[in-house]
């Protein structure tokens, strides 16, 4: 642990802290909670800095730390939304999901359009990068929840974009 | 190279959650690859909680670090004292005492799983012997009760232990 390793650490903090703090705030409205997040954050990245393999941006990198982070703090905590019945169906791919997107245009207005519970989803998996469970447990829904409410999601922007 | 970047009114509106997906997605997208837009977005939080998150992430880099090991062991509900002791003979200097030193914690460990595993008595006789001399047992050794034991003599018991363990079962203390 050397000085020029301490200062990079605050280097990358002075960087990343701050935006960092901002998503997460979006994510998690415990401010305390947050905190914890980040300083868990810069813990993981100080532990396995050389387990970054230099490709990439780093901020990604750091986000997928802190994200998963997050997910693990608010295990065993309880669920903010009670668990639908809803069917399991076959899982719907992400990757699907956008280039639908892309290959009709207005991915944007479409998102718009989805319900509050549908965007969630769509964001935890898309844009935070999560798998199905991650999601569940970031938004405090089963799995499989999770992977209907995706389906539904590709099946209004369909409609919206067609 | 971006033709698109935040200010402060944008920002606020984030932060506020008063934008839709596909900006907040943008937003965010762009500040992990735009340095310009990550200073402006350090402006919009308190000097003074980042401070104190970084006091407390350096805080924790110059604390103890546990080991793989021991977060197993924390994980597997194992208490303070057991998984402090590991930390402590296994850091021992000399590699001969090293093995010796994880060669005790392991066996400390399973007498320490056994007795979490048998039901206690009132009298506490199912305290292990190795340990009667030390009055802190049946509260130190509870899954997450009692308060941890002081560092300072952690070291003592863990020398201890490394000695019935290179002298045998036949020098164990019956207090």
């Amino acid at each position: 642990m050397s000085r020029g390793e301490r200062e990079a650490l605050a280097t990358l903090y002075a960087r990343h802290g701050s935006w960092l703090l901002l998503r997460l705030s979006r994510r998690c409205s415990d401010a305390g909670l947050v905190d914890e997040v980040i300083q868990d954050t810069f813990l993981v990245v100080w532990r396995s800095a050389s387990r970054y393999n230099g490709t990439g941006e780093v901020g990604a990198w750091i986000w997928g730390i802190a994200i998963r982070r997050l997910i693990d703090r608010l295990r065993g905590r309880s669920p903010t939304m009670v668990p639908l019945s809803e069917a399991r169906k076959a899982e719907p791919s992400a990757e699907e999901l956008v280039l639908l997107g892309v290959e009709y245009g207005d991915l944007g207005g479409a998102l718009r359009q989805l319900p509050p519970e549908l965007r969630a989803v769509v964001e935890a998996t898309i844009l935070d990068g999560l798998t199905t469970r991650e999601a569940g447990r970031l938004l405090g829904i089963p799995n499989g929840t999770v992977k209907t409410r995706l389906m539904r999601a590709r099946a209004a922007l369909r409609e919206a974009l067609t | 190279m971006n033709p698109w970047h935040l200010d402060r009114g944008l920002l606020r509106r984030y932060e506020a959650g008063h934008t839709d997906l596909p900006l907040a997605g943008s937003i965010e997208s762009h500040l992990i690859s735009c340095g310009t837009c990550r200073q402006l977005a350090g402006g919009a939080v308190s000097v003074e909680r980042l401070a104190s998150i970084w006091q407390s992430i350096e805080a924790e880099i110059d604390a103890p670090q546990p080991t793989v090991l021991q977060r197993i062991l924390r994980r597997l509900g194992f208490t303070h004292l057991a998984v402090t002791l590991v930390y402590d003979v296994t850091k021992f200097s000399r590699p001969s005492l090293r093995v010796l030193g994880t060669m005790a914690s392991v066996t400390l460990l399973l007498v320490i799983a056994t007795w979490m595993a048998t039901p206690s008595t009132p009298d506490g006789s199912n305290c292990p012997v190795w340990i009667e001399s030390d009055s802190a047992c049946p509260a130190g050794l509870s899954p997450g009760s009692g308060p941890p034991t002081s560092a300072t003599d952690l070291p003592d018991t863990a020398r201890t232990l490394v000695d019935r363990c290179q002298g045998g079962a036949g020098r164990r203390a019956t207090s």
